[in-house]
């Protein structure tokens, strides 16, 4: 583990992004430090939707490090988006607004989406915002360049010890975000993602991706069969509600035929805006579910528990600690 | 980068001494560099011009000449012997009666002869250390690097190691890897599609999970 971390710490300082881990110029301009948390989501939010660029995409997790090359445009009205990655299995991910399709060439399967998660609506951002301030303090940290741009640097530390913190590089004119860290309560990087190069407003033809995200022949079109329903319908309930988490939504995944779960799986997901843990429920099998607790790989954490005749899988990017809370509020209400 | 290059033209040959030709028209112009006498020349030339431009003087091609005819004796002296340049053995055993170390006789040692026996002894002991990681990096990791071990101690042969630290730098060993449960790769992969819930900017988070590959599909 130790060498994994050297050699984490030895590719780090390759790559140009490490460069920029702490802002070079500390000097917090007046607008940058008058936003409000709510004001630089929007920000972020708007760059998305009125900018195109291309880019290479780095992802540091842990000891693995992935990357993909980016394509992006909008016309105001519709996002869509090519994802191309450059690290293990080949496969592209096109976007269009919510509709979401990877194609994996070496199995010729292509899988086809809805991402309701995906949230762009600014109303919701509003919302988020209150909830959000309560259990993260923003903190704006001066100006920094990366990938070739200008950035404003901000800070997003925990209240409390039920999540990590968040750094975030937004492009100055825009407020596009290309870095962002997660960071554990004493600062240790635990993941970043970050563009290595960028090339801002570039001529991408959304007609042509278009194209591409329609092009599914030769391939075999899955389509995942989750079904989306409430708690209350599949008898689940938190007895105390883990502070900052809310409910976002509940998914069904049935068993398929000659598939090892005898039974359903249900996925209830709850975010607090920034962070989200997935806790997943199936009955409970002995033969299958002995483990209780994995090595964390970056901010991702895992934890299992039986909980009467089910057996839990929490997952989230937050402290184990959130995961056990969850754990202990779960309850069957059938 | 569409540039064909001629392997028998001194463009390429320049290009080359500068350091910018692309990796497959190298070898062609290697080989004409190497074994027509006009190449050495033209290397020679290259190099002698790129000196006079940075130093503003000239050295004498002859004597490079004189240099490289001994070295190429010594070498087709050490390629009958058969025996790589700086394979373990042939550095520990000096005794030097396999011929290969003969030339050195005749020659009057270097003046940098001892430092010349401690980059040995410096080269040795960094095989000996990557060979010592890579065989840390193999209990670590248990079958993912189950790649030659080196059964003869420390002091491995470089063909040997060589393997195991690559092996070890392209594919540390994550934490997921070690998971082998099919269906918690299912459950992590559901999470990160699904979990898109953060009020996030949204290219980064989605980005993100589409980028991330974490113990593969």
């Amino acid at each position: 583990m130790k060498i994994g971390i050297a050699l984490m710490c030895c590719l780090g300082a390759l790559l140009p992004l490490a460069a920029t881990s702490q802002p070079s110029v500390v000097v917090p301009t007046a607008q940058a430090a008058e936003r409000s948390l709510g004001d630089w989501l929007t920000r972020m939010h708007e760059a998305s939707r009125a900018r195109a660029y291309v880019g290479t995409f780095v992802v540091s997790s842990g000891s693995s490090m992935s990357s993909a090359r980016i394509w992006h445009v909008c016309d105001g009205e519709q996002q869509m988006e090519r994802i191309e990655t450059l690290t293990g299995t080949p496969r592209a991910t096109f976007r269009r607004n919510d509709q979401v399709v990877t194609f994996y060439p070496d199995t010729r399967v292509a899988v086809a989406e809805r991402r309701e998660s995906l949230g762009w609506f600014p109303n919701r951002l509003l919302s988020a915002d209150a909830a959000m301030a309560r259990y993260y303090a923003l903190q704006a940290l001066g100006n920094a360049r990366v990938a070739g741009v200008e950035t404003d640097v901000v800070h997003l530390q925990p209240r409390d010890g039920l999540r990590y913190a968040y750094r975030i590089w937004a492009e100055k004119k825009s407020g596009l975000v290309v870095k962002l860290q997660t960071r554990s309560a004493d600062g240790q990087v635990l993941e970043q993602a970050a563009f290595s190069e960028l090339q801002i407003d570039a001529p991408v033809s959304m007609a042509r991706l278009a194209v591409m995200m329609a092009a599914t022949e030769g391939y075999q079109v899955q389509r995942p069969d989750r079904v989306k329903t409430s708690p209350e319908a599949v008898g689940w309930a938190l007895k105390t509600a883990v502070p900052g988490f809310e409910s976002t939504a509940v998914y069904l995944r049935p068993a398929a035929a000659g598939e090892v779960r005898r039974d359903d799986t249900v996925q209830w997901i709850f975010s607090d805006g920034l962070a989200t843990v997935s806790l997943f429920i199936e009955p409970f099998d002995p033969r299958r579910h002995a483990q209780t607790e994995l090595p964390a790989s970056g901010p991702t954490q895992m934890l299992m528990r039986r909980v009467v005749d089910h057996w839990l899988t929490a997952v989230g990017e937050v402290p184990v600690a959130t995961l056990s809370a969850f754990a202990q509020a779960l309850e069957r209400r059938k | 980068m569409t540039t064909q290059w001629a392997p028998d033209t001194a463009e390429s040959a320049s290009a080359l001494v500068d350091g910018q030709l692309p990796g497959e028209a190298a070898a062609p112009a290697l080989d004409w560099l190497c074994q027509t006498p006009e190449g050495r020349l033209h290397w020679q030339t290259c190099h002698m011009v790129g000196e006079v431009l940075r130093s503003g003087q000239a050295s004498s091609p002859a004597r490079d000449a004189a240099f490289l005819h001994r070295l190429q004796a010594r070498l087709a002296l050490e390629a009958v012997a058969g025996s790589p340049p700086f394979a373990p053995d042939s550095i520990a055993d000096q005794s030097v009666t396999t011929g290969v170390l003969a030339p050195f006789v005749s020659v009057p040692a270097a003046a940098n002869d001892a430092l010349f026996r401690w980059r040995l002894v410096a080269g040795v002991a960094a095989l000996a250390l990557v060979a010592l990681l890579g065989w840390q990096s193999r209990d670590a990791a248990g079958p993912l690097l189950a790649v030659q071990a080196p059964e003869a101690g420390p002091i491995a042969a470089p063909s040997a190691t060589a393997p195991l630290e690559t092996a070890a730098l392209g594919d540390a060993p994550t934490p997921l890897r070690m998971l082998r449960d099919p269906q918690l790769d299912a459950l992590l992969a559901a999470h990160k599609q699904l979990g898109g819930g953060s009020a996030l900017p949204m290219p980064a988070g989605f980005l993100r999970n589409a980028t991330f590959e974490g113990s593969g599909r």
